[in-house]
Parts: C-alpha cells; structure tokens; sequence
C-alpha cells in the first residue's frame, strides 16, 4: 500500500492541486491510501476533522470516487511539526503540499511551513504545482476568451486583454454535479 | 499520468537519492537526468582549477563523466535514462529545463553537493520549488 499524507487547510484550490497529484501517481488507484490533515495552530483547540472543512470534504469525496481510499487525521500545535510526526506515525511514503496561490507577481509564495516540511521530512515531498498547471481556469471573458487561473472568489471586473467588461466565473462542472 | 520526469543532479547523495526515487516511483515515465554547469563552481575539476581556456572544456569532461555515473546507476535498475547539460546558474537552467524538455514532474534533492552540512533547505531546491511550472518532489537521503 503506497501510504500519502496529505495536509490540507481551507483553500480548495490548493487542496484540487494536492488531489490531482495523487490520482496523477502511477499504478492503481486502490493501491494508494491517503491520509488527510488538518491542523490547527492553537494547542488548546479542540482535535480538528478534515471533513469539518468543505476542502477537506472535496478532497474527500474526489479521492473516493475516484477509488482511492481516504482516511482523516486532525492535529493541533505547529504544523510543520505536526505533518513530520504524522508522516512518521503513519509511514507515509510521500508527502503532498499545496503550492501557494500564484501571487500578482506570478511566482508562488513559498510558505514557512511548506519550507519547514520539505527541509525535515524524511521521505519525499511533492509541492504541487502553480494552478494553471491542472488547466481548469477560474474565470473566462466573454467577449475575447482570454483565461484566467486564480482565486474562484476573486471578481473581475475589467479583461485584461480586451478591456471588456464581462469576464465571468468558469463553472467547476464536478462540484456543481454533486451540489 | 506523468510521463517525463526532470530529475536535476550535481553529484551529491541527494541527488543520487532523487534518480533512485524516480526510477521507483514513476516507472513508466521518461526519465532526464539534467545537470548545470556552473562556470563557478570549481569544486567539480579534480585538478587544480586554472582560469585558462582549457577550463571550460575540463568543467565539461567533468560534467558528462557526473552524468555517466547517473546513466550507470539507472543501468543498475534496468532503466535507460536520457541526460542533459547546460551552462548556467543552476536553478535558472532547471526552470529552462523544464520548459525545453517538456517535463510534467520534477524530483530533485532537497540540498546538493555544494549545501553547508546543515538543515536549511538548498536554494536551487527552493527557487525551482517556488517557480516551476510543475509539481516538484524534493527528497532526502535516507538517515544513516
């Protein structure tokens, strides 16, 4: 069994990247086990699920669907910490961390924690990458076509290339299936 | 499914550790080995480093007996791979790689041969990490 932790926090986007990483991984799917996590910075929070969260649930029902087992797992107290331990505990043969947005400068943001994990694990860790990467843009004009791969929430107003005025979100036909 | 793995090497354990995990991990993938020559970096010549003109071409023999090795250890997990050089600073020739190469998936080592024996992450790790286009895989030498 090719075990995957995959730690997760509320930005769906991210956690799509993650998930399509793993169903990209070779051999058959119900080969491959993975483990959600969440974690919360607070040591006197209460032990978090990763379904309490919606990305914890797409993840969720994405890797089920899709054949692969899925199992949860919360922690509280630092995260970079808490993912090594819990790579540990559970013999993860691989760890897959969440890129950050692409930013306005068109570069990711590599996060403290991200840089932490891959600095201390002992086993490899993936960083997915930038959203363009899974080829699902967010929003799309309407007058030119021009594409644009950020944030769903994210409004715009004007295109950047045709200056029109109409450029509206791309429907993620997956989740308004199971809405 | 990723078909062609980038896997960037300087001759260190890391990157020994990067061509062994890709060789397990992605089997069906096509595997290119790549590595950078860094006019710099002078540890690679075994002799003396002479700024003359002859230093070029000694950084290059060097190079491609590096890539040898890397050939002889896929050979060793019955794997033909593909190797690259370049010229130039490494994470820059990475990031070029990937694109001309048309790699879907990087591995690499978290440090290279060159990192000071302590825990921070490599910055050409970092750097390719934070810019490639792709996923990246950063691995480790296993403790010893």
């Amino acid at each position: 069994m090719y075990r995957v932790l995959l730690p997760i926090d509320d930005d769906e986007d991210r956690v799509d990247a993650q998930v399509q990483t793993v169903l990209e991984l070779p051999g058959p799917r119900n080969g491959v086990e993975v483990t959600l996590l969440h974690v919360i910075d607070d040591e006197r929070a209460s032990i978090p699920k990763p379904t309490q969260i919606a990305a914890g649930q797409h993840a969720e029902e994405r890797l089920t669907a899709a054949g692969v087992r899925t199992l949860e797992r919360g922690e509280t107290g630092d995260p970079a910490r808490a993912i090594i331990e819990s790579a540990r505990d559970l013999g993860a043969d691989l760890i897959v961390l969440g890129g950050r947005k692409r930013s306005p400068l068109g570069a990711l943001v590599f996060g403290s924690v991200s840089n932490r994990v891959v600095r201390d694990a002992r086993r490899p860790v993936t960083i997915t990458g930038p959203i363009d990467h899974l080829e699902r843009p967010s929003h799309r004009c309407v007058t030119c076509g021009e594409t644009y791969y950020t944030s769903r929430e994210t409004g715009i107003s004007t295109c950047r290339r045709c200056g029109g005025i109409h450029v509206e979100r791309v429907r993620d036909d997956a989740l308004e299936a199971n809405a | 499914m990723v078909q062609r793995v980038l896997v960037p090497v300087d001759g260190s354990a890391h990157s020994r550790r990067a061509l062994e995990v890709t060789l397990e991990e992605f089997p069906d993938a096509e595997v290119v080995v790549f590595h950078a020559i860094d006019r710099y970096d002078v540890a690679l010549v075994s002799e003396p480093a002479v700024w003359d003109d002859e230093f070029p071409e000694r950084q290059e023999r060097a190079a491609e007996a590096l890539l040898e090795e890397y050939r002889d250890l896929a050979d060793g997990h019955g794997v033909e791979v593909r190797t690259e050089l370049a010229r130039g600073k490494p994470a820059d020739a990475i990031l070029v790689a990937v694109d001309e190469f048309g790699a879907d998936h990087v591995v690499m080592g978290s440090r290279g041969r060159r990192g000071v024996a302590r825990v921070l992450l490599g910055s050409v790790a970092e750097k390719v990490a934070r810019r490639a286009p792709v996923s990246v895989t950063v691995v480790r030498p296993p403790e010893t």
